[in-house]
């Protein structure tokens, strides 16, 4: 019974074209949009450090790692944590309701920063998302 | 008639009984019971080290980034005039509750209870070896004294919890300490030998000299618990102490047990054994 459940919670992440990757290391979270290939883990993705922008009323599916040593990806917000660990690329997927900014510290000891990492989630209306996504993810001229 | 002949010879046996010297009677005892006071007291001292962390511990919490009161005297950068740093501050946590769940809960729960209670227990005089009771004590001891010395060596002692997760224990680089994990490693290995000689112990003693009478369904929930937790011991120590070594080895040899990535400065080819397989593993 354990494992079915375990595998309707963790298997069975409903679809969603928003995808992000997150990637835990000393001490901040690496995250990362696809560019304008439209897919994740090529050399256009856009990355920030520890700002995670995502619109409300929206799916959306994270590809989570670790670089170094296991972290922990925490919005007590969502109710969401999940491990990141090196190694291995774990899906996660979350849905904010409500407009707002919100932690994302770490929740695994991960050396002597680990106080101090801790990175933010913004949830944006469709529209300010629309506006950040247009200023900061757009390809810039060469 | 033969009471006074058993009497006799009883008085005749404890007129020959020999008289032990200081060190056999508080030192290196056999006796169970004094084995059983041995951790007792182990356990105790050790749990003033370990409350002593804790303290620091909750002074940090409640009091953020002030000295805490009495320890200024720790050198930089261990501590910066009795205010805890990050590093220190991982350190004092993880040998807090290494310290509580190996030197003190440990000893206390299982070294003294089983020692002491088990023989009186179950009818019987002693534990089934004696002398490897006394060795398991010996041996936890040494285990402790490794743990307390790696307070002492450059670096500081472990800092990457007392669950030790690899890869944050498996490299120096990422909590910045060198020898204080290896030793709190080496420490733990060495506890396992000696739990497991109590464990091998135990389990003897209360299969084989139960008294006359006594099934097991006739035994004390006491011996029962203590019993059950000896088999348990027997079953994850060895598995424990194969993940020490190989965390140990990937520390000091330059082996991939636990590591992402295999490093070929240090570990190349088939020379270093464990890493192709771990390569491929993790391709």
């Amino acid at each position: 019974m354990s494992v079915s459940t375990w595998a309707k919670v963790k298997r069975n992440a409903p679809d969603s074209d928003f995808e992000l990757g997150v990637a835990g290391k000393q001490f901040n979270w690496e995250i990362a949009y696809p560019g304008p290939d439209g897919k994740l883990g090529t050399d256009d993705d856009v990355k920030f450090d520890n700002d995670l922008h995502v619109p409300v009323n929206k799916v959306v599916r994270v590809h989570l790692t670790a670089r170094d040593v296991i972290h922990s990806f925490y919005l007590p917000n969502l109710r969401l944590r999940q491990d990141a660990v090196p190694g291995r690329t774990i899906l996660v997927w979350f849905e904010a309701t409500k407009p707002g900014k919100y932690e994302l510290p770490c929740s695994q000891l991960c050396g002597f920063g680990h106080s101090g990492m801790k990175g933010w989630l913004y949830a944006h209306t469709p529209e300010e998302y629309q506006k950040w996504a247009a200023e900061n993810l757009a390809p810039k001229p060469q | 008639m033969s009471d006074t002949v058993a009497a006799d010879a009883a008085h005749a046996a404890h007129a020959h009984h020999e008289e032990l010297g200081f060190l056999r009677t508080y030192v290196f005892s056999t006796d169970h019971k004094m084995i059983g006071r041995q951790f007792l007291f182990l356990g105790l001292f050790m749990l003033l080290i370990g409350g002593t962390l804790a303290m620091m511990i909750r002074w940090e919490l409640a009091w953020p980034e002030t000295a805490v009161p009495g320890f200024s005297f720790i050198p930089e950068p261990y501590m910066y005039g009795g205010i805890i740093p990050p590093q220190t501050y991982n350190a004092l946590f993880t040998m807090h509750a290494t310290i509580m769940i190996f030197f003190v809960v440990m000893p206390i729960m299982v070294g003294c209870f089983g020692n002491f209670l088990i023989p009186l227990m179950i009818g019987t005089r002693d534990m089934a070896f004696p002398k490897l009771n006394m060795l398991s004590f010996w041996v936890g001891a040494v285990s402790g004294v490794v743990m307390l010395a790696s307070f002492f060596v450059p670096g500081g002692p472990a800092a990457s919890g007392w669950t030790a997760y690899a890869t944050l224990s498996a490299k120096a680089q990422y909590t910045g300490v060198d020898w204080g994990q290896d030793l709190w490693i080496i420490s733990l290995m060495i506890l396992g030998i000696s739990s497991l000689m109590g464990s091998i112990n135990y389990i003897t003693t209360i299969v084989n000299m139960r008294a006359p009478g006594m099934s097991y369904f006739r035994m004390p929930l006491t011996v029962w618990s203590l019993f059950v937790t000896a088999i348990l011991l027997l079953l994850a120590l060895p598995v424990l102490t194969a993940a020490l070594a190989m965390l140990l080895f990937d520390r000091t040899l330059g082996t991939s047990f636990f590591c992402r990535k295999v490093e070929e400065s240090r570990c190349s080819g088939s020379t270093c054994f464990g890493s192709s397989a771990t390569r491929r593993f993790i391709s």
